[in-house]
Parts: C-alpha cells; structure tokens; sequence
C-alpha cells in the first residue's frame, strides 16, 4: 500500500507501519489445552519452524498478542482461558484451532464448552481435529491478512496519490497514473 | 519369559475354594475375561484385608461404580486387584447400601481418588475418607454427571449466546444460547480452598492449570515452606471431557475415536486396546495379518510417544536442543502413520475384526528404512543426555518409589518397572502378535528420574527390535486379509458394500443398530506407554455398552506425585512430572 518513491524514499501511514509490524510479528501465548497442542509444537519445532515467520511461543500472556486456543475448552477451564485473554495487551486477536475449540467438536457433554467464542470473541477458526501443522500456518495467514485488510480511519483510495520528480530520477514518461 | 494367550489372568479355582470356606456368603461370578466375587457391604474391608495379606492380591488396579437405577441400592463398587506373584486378578464388587461405602484408603493409599471420582461422578459417599472432594468437576456443582438419569448434555441452564455472531448473521441451525453453567472464577478459589483445609504456610504456590512446564492442564498446590513444598494436592479435570459418558451411547465402533483423544500421543496403543477388550466381549477374531500390523504400529506409537516425552522432558530441564532432535524424528514417524491410516495424529485406524485399511503400497520399505536409520538418532541424544553433569545432577535421586509404593497406589508402566516390578501387560497377556516378537522389558534398580530416563530410552530400542520383526513377517502376508469381515460383527469394506447387497445390509445394520454384544462383563488391559489402559465394559445386550470404565494409567501414576514432592524444592517437581508423564487427556478423560 506504499508509494515508492523514486529517490528510495517510500510513503505511507502510520496505520500502515503498524500492521505491517503487527502481521509479521505475532507472538502468541504458549497454551496448550489438549491434542491440538501437541500439532501446535509441530508447528513451532523443526520441520515447519513458524520462528521463520516471527511467530514466537511466549511463556506469559502479558507479552503475547495471539492466543492460540489449541484444543478443546471444558467448562472448568474456561473462566482462566478468559483471565488469560484479558491479561493480554491490546491489540488482541484470537485463533480457534480445531473442531472442539470451535464449536466443541466430537464432545457434546455437560462439561465441555460448546465453542470458545461463547466467552471470547474469536478471529480465526482453523478446522480439523487436529489440524495439521499445515492448517495452522494458513489460519496464522489468515490472520495476517485480516489485520493487513482491516481498516482503520480513513480508507487508503480517498487519500490522493502523486509521484514527483526529483533531478536525479526524474518521472518517467508512461506514468502509470497518467499525469 | 513367555506366557501363552490362552492363559487365563484372573484367580484359579483353588484360591476360590479358600475363599468360600472363610466366607462362605460369598458369591462367584465368571465370564471369559473377567471373574467377580460379591461380598456384603458390612464385612468388604476384612475381606479385602484377608485377599491382600493371605492371597496375596497386594496390587491396586482399580475402583469404580456402576449405576443400576432400578436396584436398591442403586449403586454397586467394582475392585480390581491383582496378584504380582501368581500373576492373578480379581474383581470385588458390593452393593452400596444407603449410598455409602466404607474407603479403602487405610489399605491401598491408590484409592484416594479414585473413590474421589467415585463421589463426583456417582454421589456415592466414603466413610473414612480423608477430604473428599469432587476429583474433576468443581465443589458448588450440583449433579453426578455419571448417573444414568443425567443427560449427556448437561443442563442448560444458563444464557451464553456466541460473541462472534453479529445481528444480520443466521446462526446455525442447532445454535441455541443456552448452555452449561461455567463456573467463576469464585467458584474456582473455593474448590482450591476445599482442597487444602488445613493449610500451614502463609503462601499456597499455584502452579498451572495453564502453564507451558505441567504438561497440559493440570493444577498444582503447593504448600510452601521456604523453597520446599509441605503439602501438596493436584486438581484435575481442567479438561474433563465426561468420554465415560459419552461411551455409553456410542455403538462400540463409534467409540473409536474417543480412545485416540484420550490419550492423543499414544492414539493407536489405546484404540488396539480398547478394540482388544471389545473383540474378546463379541469373540471376533482378528487375521494374522491385522495382528501383525497392530503390533508394528503400536510400537511406532511408542517411539513417537517416547520421543515426545524426551523431547519434552529435556525442554523442561533446559536443554532445547533434544527437543528440536525428537520433533524432527517425530515427524517422520507422524509420516508413517499419515500413509498407512490417512491421518498423522488421532489415526482411528484399528476396527474390530482388523485394521481399516491395507499397508500401502512402500509403507514396510519406509519402516525399514526408519528402523536402519533410527538407533543411529537415538546414539546421539544418549551422547548428549546420559552423562551430562546437568542432567545426572536433576535426574539421580529424584523421586524414588519403592516396590511397596507400586502395590499402594497402583503404579504401571515405566514408573512401575523403574522400582523394579515386572508389570509389563505385553508379557503377563500378551495380545495380538505380542507372543510372536522377540523383545526384553528392561527393569530399574533404583526407582528414580534417571532409571526412568534409561528405561524409556532402552524401550525405544526394543520397540525398534520388535517393529523391525514386524516388518519382516508382513513383507510375507501381503496378499492376506487385513479384516475378518466374514464375521457377522464385523464392518464391510467399502469394496464389499458396493458389490454386494448382503454386505450392503449388514453394513447398515452395524452402523445403525451397533454391534448387539452378548451379555456379560470384560475387564481387558493393554500396555500404554504411560501404563495399563484397561477397558472395564459392562454389555447387556445392546448395540452400546451399558457402562465404559476406562483404568487411566497416566492418573494413577500421577496420583503418588504429592508424595514424592513433600520435602523437595519446586525445582525438582518440574524433573518429576516430567518423569512420570502424564497425559491429561488420559488421567482426566
């Protein structure tokens, strides 16, 4: 969304920079509540690395923007899950990785929370019980697309484009902006 | 040290008549797998007493109860006990009269909880039990959910509409707003408070539930007193998925699944386990060929569930790299099993009466492959572990259990052979192609963190042995039936279904109706990486079972843990939850 300018200088928003900063380096809390977790260290050991990405596991919410809900979420469980959600800064987004955190999957029971999004509002929800490591990486890519799409303030297209020329690079002749 | 199939494992004749003549009010109860003695409520512990200390039934296995609502009373304890020197179990079971039952506490200490569980799930009360509180749910819950006139759902009671739906969307067509009551956080304190009446400190160390070091979600209180930890209790049932419930209306194929996300890191030890136990109640016998595969992949799963444990236990102890190590091997294992069964994780690839599909095409030559190539692996991380200062200093004399301790609190598995026990399931009742294979069961002399280190690290190489035999025998079967589908319980193929109507018939009848088992009991074991998961199934004719008991072997090896921290620093519960491995999925169910 960027102007590059021909001097090497490139443009933008604050907003911009920001979710730029955001999508490339969520940093997600280290919970595991069930299987789904044990595809979550898949994703973040060896073979599919998500370090590469700058996706960091931490070991405190206070320091993490992601949570991950990996696994199914019983009723008992559910009132720290959302103490560790509010622990967390702002901004915030929450990923529902497989069926039981998202709709409470194989287990319609008395003790198991039908959906996360009962007590957290959720972002992304991956399918699969459990989704593989794969699946993960495309619900984090998900992700990253929403935060990249989401608008804040004013919208990019009303703000005006121009290039302008400078004497070491001067405009080109086919502009693509037709001016 | 081999032991025929056929050898019947529960008490012989000549032990029944001693019984009948000191008491001669008992009365016998025998099926093919399981054989049950009924005793008055009033004379259970001087009966127990004279089964451990003149027959020497010493060992726990297990307790539990069954709900009959039309008998009064209305609730009946099972017992399982077992002999470790003539190799023998046995199952008690009396009637609870007034819904209370004496505690068994003062004779096995592994009772604790599970008459704990008894209690939350059930509403039968214990005399003489030290604090019972609910094991799972939390103190201000008002219902047995175990109960056969307790819906499986639950109550729905309380208003808790979705967050995410917004006021355009159309919810789902079984959306309702309505659910479960979910506890507050007050709800919570006051469980914790009830766990620990008689508090010391000024200061109760909270440790978990949500915690990257307890391995899942468990929750700890520690008592402290300085560094060192007084007391200690574990709450469980932070992922209490009520499986036990759920088993009871599932058609005994349905039920599959369930078995992998109970105990998720070892999904086709417990699916061969549990479809052992059921086989035997519908007498299917499975081909040779399926035998053969069950035994190769179980043992694939131990590697792989080993490795996570390595891998996950050096993490703890601080040495990233191991992990990085285990995860690397673990993924080509996790491609194995994806090629044979079409998913990496909670496989569902056993059925009843086989396996639910042929190897494919290279699978064996990829097995072979990672059998050459694995010991090598292994050499490296015993390089890096073994004699490290760091990690003897950890590991040596943490948590020590004794022989004695095995028989109290039920221990099996590798925290039972580290003690020294010869408990190993795959040699006292050997299934499938478990009499075939040539393997050893390493044993401990000490009984702490370091000989369950070497133990599990000696258990992958003779898991590697025995999968290696495997794969020797299958390169000769592989045009044989991998499904014995001529039996009338057993599922058609999907080839058999579209080209005969018969099999078209039956299949619909499976899946419909369930497999209809004759009446009677099975209590049936397989050995877990994480210790024996038995399967304690009640039928009474229908196509579901009438109670599911699952003997978690991770919850009661778990249970000697507030023991073996008393007087030991914080540090040293990180090396020993590591070292006895639990699964919450298993313990919790």
């Amino acid at each position: 969304m960027a102007i590059k300018h021909n001097s090497g200088i490139i443009l933008t928003t604050v907003e911009e920079v920001l979710s730029w900063g955001r999508r490339n380096s969520l940093w997600p809390a280290s919970i595991g509540l069930a299987c789904c977790a044990i595809e979550m260290m898949h994703t973040a050991a060896s073979r599919f690395d998500t370090d590469r990405l700058g996706i960091i596991f931490r070991g405190s919410p206070r320091q993490s923007d992601v949570l991950i809900v990996a696994g199914t979420v019983v009723n008992k469980v559910a009132p720290m899950l959302k103490l560790i959600y509010d622990q967390m800064p702002d901004p915030k987004w929450v990923i529902s990785m497989g069926g039981c955190s998202s709709v409470g999957g194989p287990f319609p029971t008395y003790s198991t929370l039908q959906g996360v999004d009962r007590i957290i509002p959720v972002d992304v929800y991956v399918p699969g019980c459990p989704p593989t490591p794969q699946a993960l990486l495309w619900g984090i890519m998900q992700l990253q697309k929403k935060i990249k799409e989401k608008k804040e303030g004013k919208v990019w297209d009303e703000i005006p484009v121009r290039e302008v020329p400078t004497a070491s690079q001067p405009l080109l002749e086919k502009s693509p902006f037709g001016f | 040290m081999q032991f025929s199939q056929e050898n019947s494992l529960w008490i012989n004749q000549e032990k029944i008549s001693k019984i009948k003549e000191k008491y001669p009010s008992v009365s016998i109860e025998k099926y093919d797998n399981a054989t049950f003695l009924h005793i008055d409520k009033s004379s259970l512990i001087d009966f127990l007493t004279f089964l451990k200390e003149n027959l020497g039934f010493k060992m726990f296995i297990d307790f539990t109860c069954v709900d009959y609502p039309f008998h009064n009373p209305r609730f009946q304890g099972v017992y399982f006990l077992y002999s470790p020197e003539d190799r023998q179990r046995v199952g008690v079971k009396t009637w609870a009269t007034d819904n209370t039952l004496p505690s068994i506490t003062s004779l096995w200490k592994g009772a604790k909880w599970a008459e704990r569980e008894a209690w939350d799930m059930f509403g039968v009360k214990f005399e003489g039990h030290e604090n019972l509180v609910r094991m799972f749910l939390w103190e201000s819950y008002p219902y047995h959910p175990l109960r056969k006139d307790f819906p499986l759902e639950g109550i729905q009671d309380t208003y808790l509409p979705s967050k995410n739906l917004r006021p355009e969307e159309n919810p789902a067509h079984n959306y309702t707003p309505y659910h479960t009551y979910v506890p507050t956080l007050e709800d919570l304190e006051e469980t914790q408070k009830a766990r620990m009446p008689n508090k010391s400190s000024q200061i109760v160390l909270n440790w978990g539930p949500l915690h990257p070091g307890t391995h899942g979600t468990i929750w700890f209180l520690f008592d402290m007193e300085g560094e060192y930890v007084k007391e200690c209790d574990i709450i469980l049932g932070q992922l209490h998925r009520g499986v036990e419930k759920i088993a009871e209306s599932r058609t005994y194929t349905q039920f599959i699944p369930y078995t992998d996300r109970m105990d998720y890191i070892s999904a086709l030890c417990s699916q061969v386990a549990y479809v052992n136990a059921v086989e035997k109640l519908l007498n299917v016998e499975p081909p040779e060929k399926a035998k053969w595969i069950r035994t190769m992949l179980c043992e694939l799963q131990r590697i792989n569930s080993h490795l996570l444990w390595l891998g996950t236990y050096a993490l703890d102890l601080g040495a990233l790299t191991i992990f990085l190590y285990c995860f690397r091997e673990r993924e080509k294992i996790m491609d194995i099993i994806e090629g044979i069964s079409g998913i990496r994780l909670n496989s569902s690839y056993i059925r009843i009466g086989g396996v639910a599909k042929d190897l494919p095409e290279g699978a064996l030559d990829v097995i072979k492959h990672f059998v050459k190539d694995f010991p090598k692996k292994l050499q490296e991380y015993e390089t890096i572990l073994t004699t490290n200062r760091v990690w003897l200093k950890r590991n040596i004399n943490v948590g020590t259990i004794s022989e004695e301790d095995v028989y109290q609190y039920g221990l099996t598995g590798v925290v039972a052979r580290s003690a020294g026990v010869p408990y190993d399931i795959r040699m006292i009742q050997p299934t499938d192609a478990y009499d075939k294979v040539d393997f050893d069961v390493p044993l401990g002399k000490v009984g702490d963190c370091y000989d369950r280190y070497l133990l599990r690290v000696e258990e992958m190489k003779q898991s590697i042995k025995i999968v290696a035999q495997c794969a020797e025998k299958l390169e000769k079967m592989k045009e044989d039936k991998y499904i014995a589908t001529e039996n009338p319980y057993v599922l058609p193929t999907l080839d058999e279904v579209f080209n005969s109507i018969e099999a078209m018939v039956k299949d619909f009848n499976l899946r419909i109706y369930g497999e209809q088992a004759p009446e009677g009991e099975i209590y049936l074991s397989g050995e877990n990486p994480r210790g024996e998961l038995g399967f304690y199934i009640i039928s009474k004719g229908e196509g579901h079972p009438y109670r599911l008991r699952i003997r978690s072997g991770a919850f009661y090896n778990l249970q000697i843990f507030p023991e073996l921290i008393k007087g030991r620093t914080v540090a040293d519960a990180v090396a020993l939850l590591g070292s006895l491995d639990p699964v919450v999925g298993e313990t919790d169910r």
